[in-house]
């Protein structure tokens, strides 16, 4: 059993999404591919536990985030309301698969007892999500605030990504080993 | 999914709906022009006007008659996150405002002059939007018919105010105090405050030029106070100069509104 693949593959599809490398315009780790890649991940995870929703959800995204993969976000949002409907969907749409994914670690951390891990990282990483999506419909309407809040809101969100990364890098470690239950 | 999860997403949702809703019922279909001078003797064409933030539009050109007028600087009209860097754009939460200037070469300026006829009539074109009609304002010829005070509040760029006053009589103005009713109590003078007591002849205009900060210029409005003597007796005229060009956020919002009743 290769559990550990579910948070190695999450990591390098979460490096494929937050990195954008643009070379002659276009992103070389294109959000899409990042999507797919952790959507695949939770094939692993379907062993001890169900993460359809969460698979399904990531898949969504790839497939959402697919327009945005030769031009920016900032490009394709100043070119129509639709793109700019279909990138808040998307964003929408994490926050919920966020919800699945922390869930279906809650499921595997219990076979490790990392269960602490995974509920602290949930309670940084989620609220991080929702507050940084209600943000869109506040400080659009008040950019003044927005110059102040909007840099504080860039690094908070650069410091919680890291930890974030650093969480999915040490629960690939601490579950390449046996399931907890099993070494018993 | 959790009931608590559930709420709170509805709550996001919700929000991020009725922002883009509240965002789109404040966009313009179409620039609203603000104000169009003819200036004979300064021969030049001034076009101000409103878009959407953000909106890269610009005015192509001015048609007056069979003349066609090119803007002077229409290529610096839009930069979003520095519009200091312009002195013809200021950006605000939902408008922007440009200004144009149109320079009058020896030949517009002869035709102008021979067709005063033309001017009251124009049309703006902008290069995303439908043209516009516009009556000009021809300045040396408005003089004697503006209203005593008939005031003017310009913003030119982020530090540059400008005051026209405009009267039909004969005034000896002793003093000109501008007052920012978001400050407790701070009054303003001019640079030219030095040269009161100022005779301002009938059909007069003094323009008044001064500096003052970026926050100055964002937040709040302007009251003006003006004291003097007028047929021997001393007055004092206190206004909140009109939106003519360009003025804070509040007041834009304003005028839009009023502009599309």
């Amino acid at each position: 059993m290769k559990i550990s693949e579910v948070f190695r593959n999450t990591f390098i599809g979460h490096l494929f999404i937050f990195l954008d490398i643009n070379i002659i315009g276009v992103d070389i780790l294109p959000d899409a591919l990042g999507w797919f890649i952790i959507g695949g991940a939770f094939v692993e995870a379907e062993k001890v536990t169900n993460p359809q929703m969460a698979k399904r959800l990531a898949i969504m995204i790839g497939v959402l985030s697919l327009p945005f993969t030769l031009l920016s976000v900032q490009q394709m949002i100043q070119t129509s309301i639709y793109v700019e409907l279909l990138h808040t969907t998307m964003l929408v749409v994490s926050v919920v698969f966020y919800y699945f994914f922390f869930s279906v670690c809650l499921d595997i951390a219990k076979l490790y007892k990392q269960e602490s891990n995974v509920r602290q990282m949930k309670y940084i990483f989620l609220p991080m999500q929702i507050i940084n999506l209600l943000s869109l419909a506040i400080l659009i309407h008040l950019p003044l605030v927005y110059r102040v809040v909007g840099v504080a809101f860039t690094l908070v969100g650069l410091i919680v990504f890291i930890m974030f990364i650093v969480f999915l890098w040490q629960m690939k470690n601490r579950t390449s080993g046996p399931i907890f239950d099993e070494e018993i | 999914m959790s009931k608590k999860f559930k709420v709170i997403l509805a709550i996001v949702i919700v929000a991020l709906i009725a922002s883009r809703w509240y965002w789109e019922a404040q966009q313009l279909e179409q620039p609203i022009i603000v104000e169009s001078r003819v200036d004979l003797d300064k021969r030049r064409i001034d076009v101000s006007y409103i878009v959407n933030s953000q909106d890269q539009t610009t005015l192509q050109m001015v048609e007056i008659g069979n003349e066609s007028f090119y803007p002077n600087n229409s290529f610096a009209t839009f930069m979003w996150d520095d519009t200091s860097a312009y002195s013809n754009v200021q950006e605000y939460t939902y408008y922007a405002i440009r200004h144009e200037e149109i320079l009058l070469d020896e030949r517009q300026h002869a035709y102008l002059l021979e067709n005063k006829h033309l001017l009251d009539k124009g049309i703006v074109i902008f290069n995303h939007y439908s043209p516009i009609t516009i009556t000009p304002t021809i300045l040396n010829e408005t003089l004697l018919r503006t209203d005593y005070f008939k005031d003017s509040l310009k913003v030119d760029g982020h530090t540059n105010f400008r005051f026209l006053l405009n009267t039909t009589t004969e005034l000896t103005i002793e003093n000109i105090e501008v007052i920012h009713p978001t400050a407790t109590y701070q009054v303003f003078y001019m640079d030219e405050v030095a040269k009161y007591p100022f005779i301002m002849e009938e059909g007069a205009t003094l323009e008044i030029h001064f500096e003052q900060s970026y926050a100055f210029s964002t937040y709040g409005f302007l009251d003006v106070i003006v004291r003097g003597t007028r047929n021997g007796q001393k007055f004092e005229e206190r206004f909140s100069p009109n939106f003519h060009g360009i003025a804070p956020e509040k007041a834009i919002r304003a005028y839009v509104k009023e502009a599309l009743q």
